[in-house]
């Protein structure tokens, strides 16, 4: 079998979607309200608006390059959901800042793009985020295995392997979150039927699946320790 | 058990729901999502389990510096991971080819591997190669490793390589090994095994005589006639005393004086074993480690084995020649037997080697004959030396030793000086040929 080097395959995936992921984001960015008030307020700062449109870009594609350049791929994911996080925001139901009476509220960080897009980015840049988290134990591992005198050949075999598996799995939890999120909105009517029934719906089932998510998660680790036991 | 890294994936999850549930949020609760089921689902593949090792079957006795196979089989039955093989090689082995760690990739099948590596065994002794330790790891390090040990060991052997001492059968050269003619030897009857040709003697039988050698070799009319030796039943008996101080430490772990001496004790005990000697040996400073006289293949073994576990001591001598001697006392008297002493020769030991001859002399007393004792002296500088300066710097420090060798000459015992860098054992011996 030819002999395969992982380390440049996962660098090249983790720029790859490093850099996919932070221009998605910007994307978004340039369609929020808060990138309009950005550009405002440097145009009150007397920079020239041709100016202006480039040093945002500047700034955040140099601090991108840095990280890339550090190894630093999921920084630059947690960077990109930064620049996503207005636009979410833009979608949430209950408006603190609003009822705090603060003198700003969610409704500055209005977007153009629609629902899906914001949805479809957001899930993309936690699926990679994900993916750098299996990435760096890929790498960890190499490293390790390399540094204890296992034959660079059978490491640069196992991490391909590994990239591998780690990838699918990460595409079925899309995926599979995907149909999880489609499904609920498909049956987004037979749930508002059911809800309305409920007294305070959002509370009461908020509470609900809160505590039901919690408790799967204890007895599952429970469960877990019982067994290493 | 799980590791840390879970909580990394649960805690991207919390911040992400909590958020969402804060702002009633629908994309932050969608977001969260993932990473709970890209925990989940990396959670639900264990890491590799159901693990069969075996080792092949791998030679149990070895020269030193030969190269051994080792073969050990892996089989996984279950799980999804990497699994390491480390097969846990005792100090002295040189890895020569292959590898004694391995990493696999143990997918949805069963996986089912043969590893193969060379050592080379720089060292006598009896070895245990083994245990061998198996990891199983999960794929993305959420669950703890497992270090499995299986107890399967195999015993190598490492042998020395004895010198290959042969004795020369010119009837014109007397070699300087002798052969323990003034023990009990005289009475037993004569074999069908050749020893020599040798000049007629005074008692031999007529019948001995070799009539065509004599024609051929007589020089003139009056020389003797020339008769076949055959070797004699009975109990010659050589003893050797193999010096363990820790001056024998001289050089490196794997080639010092010591191991030398052990090399030349191994030869010699092969050449007396083979013409039905008896041999015995015993190793002064080294807790008094004795094996009593006896002969065959049986004394073979058990002297090898012997020799294998023995180490030069890292303290100072505490038990001298003489009291090794003293201690031996009661199996040496009444015979005469030949003495091999195998020793470093050095100034702060000149003493305590007279007094160990003097001492065999002593007990030889009784026996008939005058007692012989052999010195051989490993020149542990030369084993030590590098380069020319050094060797240069060990040749002088030899040749200050040679009034201390003349001095135990003196005493009456035959001492052999050997450079085991320069001279080969057998080689040596021959070298001390005279011409009758």
């Amino acid at each position: 079998m030819k002999n395969k080097n992982a380390s440049p395959l996962i660098f090249l995936s983790e720029a790859l979607a490093s850099l996919m992921v932070f221009l998605l984001s910007y994307y978004n960015l340039t369609h929020n309200n808060l990138y309009t008030s950005i550009l405002t307020v440097l145009e009150a700062l007397n920079v020239p608006q041709q100016l202006s449109v480039m040093i945002l870009p500047a700034i955040l594609l140099s601090a991108v390059f840095t990280l890339m350049l550090a190894g630093a791929f999921s920084k630059i994911c947690h960077l990109s959901l930064i620049l996503l996080i207005p636009s979410v925001l833009w979608f949430s139901n209950l408006d603190w800042l609003q009822i705090l009476r603060l003198p700003i509220n969610l409704q500055f960080f209005k977007t153009d793009l629609p629902f899906t897009c914001i949805l479809y980015s957001g899930l993309l840049i936690i699926s990679c985020e994900t993916l750098f988290h299996f990435l760096s134990q890929i790498k960890r591992t190499r490293r390790e295995l390399l540094s204890r005198g296992a034959d660079k050949e059978d490491v640069e075999k196992v991490a391909i392997k590994q990239f591998t598996f780690a990838s699918t799995l990460t595409a079925l939890c899309t995926l599979t979150t995907l149909v999880i999120v489609n499904a609920a909105f498909l049956l987004k009517t037979t749930f508002q039927n059911f809800t309305r029934q409920i007294l305070y719906p959002y509370i009461t089932l908020g509470a609900i699946s809160t505590a039901i998510t919690i408790i799967c998660i204890l007895a599952y680790l429970r469960s877990q320790a019982e067994e290493s036991q | 058990m799980l590791t840390p890294l879970v909580w990394k994936l649960l805690g991207s999850f919390s911040a992400l729901f909590l958020m969402g549930m804060l702002f009633g949020n629908i994309p932050l609760l969608c977001f969260s999502l993932i990473p709970l089921i890209a925990s989940v689902f990396s959670l639900h593949f264990e890491e590799p389990r159901g693990i069969r090792v075996e080792r092949g079957e791998n030679k149990i006795s070895a020269w030193i510096n030969e190269t051994v196979e080792m073969k050990i089989s892996i089989e996984a039955l279950k799980g999804v991971g990497i699994i390491t093989v480390a097969d846990t090689l005792p100090e002295h082995f040189k890895l020569e080819e292959g590898n004694n760690f391995h990493v696999f990739w143990k997918g949805f099948g069963k996986l089912s591997k043969t590893l193969n590596y060379k050592v080379k065994c720089t060292k006598r002794g009896i070895y245990h190669i083994g245990p061998i330790r198996v990891e199983s790891r999960h794929f993305s390090g959420l669950r703890q490793t497992r270090i499995d040990e299986y107890p399967i060991e195999a015993e190598l052997v490492v042998r020395p390589r004895p010198v290959g001492i042969k004795r020369v059968r010119d009837p014109k050269i007397l070699s300087k090994i002798p052969m323990p003619i003034a023990a009990v030897t005289k009475l037993g009857t004569l074999t069908t095994d050749f020893r020599e040709i040798r000049q007629y003697r005074w008692g031999d039988p007529y019948r001995q005589i070799n009539w065509k050698a004599t024609a051929r070799l007589a020089s003139n009319p009056h020389s003797p006639p020339l008769i076949n030796d055959f070797e004699r039943e009975g109990k010659r008996v050589v003893w050797i005393f193999l010096d363990a101080s820790p001056y024998m430490r001289m050089g490196t772990t794997t080639e010092n004086a010591f191991e030398y001496a052990v090399q030349a004790v191994l030869g010699v005990t092969q050449f007396y074993l083979a013409r039905n000697c008896h041999v015995a040996l015993y190793a002064y400073n080294d807790g008094g480690r004795l094996l009593l006289p006896d002969c065959g293949r049986r004394q073979e073994y058990k002297l090898s084995r012997e020799i294998l576990t023995m180490e030069p001591q890292t303290q100072a001598s505490l038990e001298p020649l003489d009291k090794a001697v003293k201690k031996c006392r009661g199996h040496i008297k009444g015979a005469n037997p030949y003495f091999i002493i195998v020793t470093m020769v050095k100034e702060e030991n000149v003493q305590e080697l007279l007094n160990g001859v003097r001492q065999l002399r002593k007990i030889s007393k009784g026996a008939r004959g005058k007692p012989q004792i052999l010195i051989i002296h490993v020149s542990g500088y030369s084993i030590t030396a590098r380069g020319l300066y050094e060797s240069a710097a060990a040749a002088m420090l030899e040749i200050r030793n040679n009034s201390i060798i003349r001095l135990l000459r003196r005493s009456g015992a035959y001492v052999v000086p050997w450079n085991p860098r320069r001279q080969s054992f057998s080689r040596l011996l021959l070298a001390g040929l005279t011409q009758t």
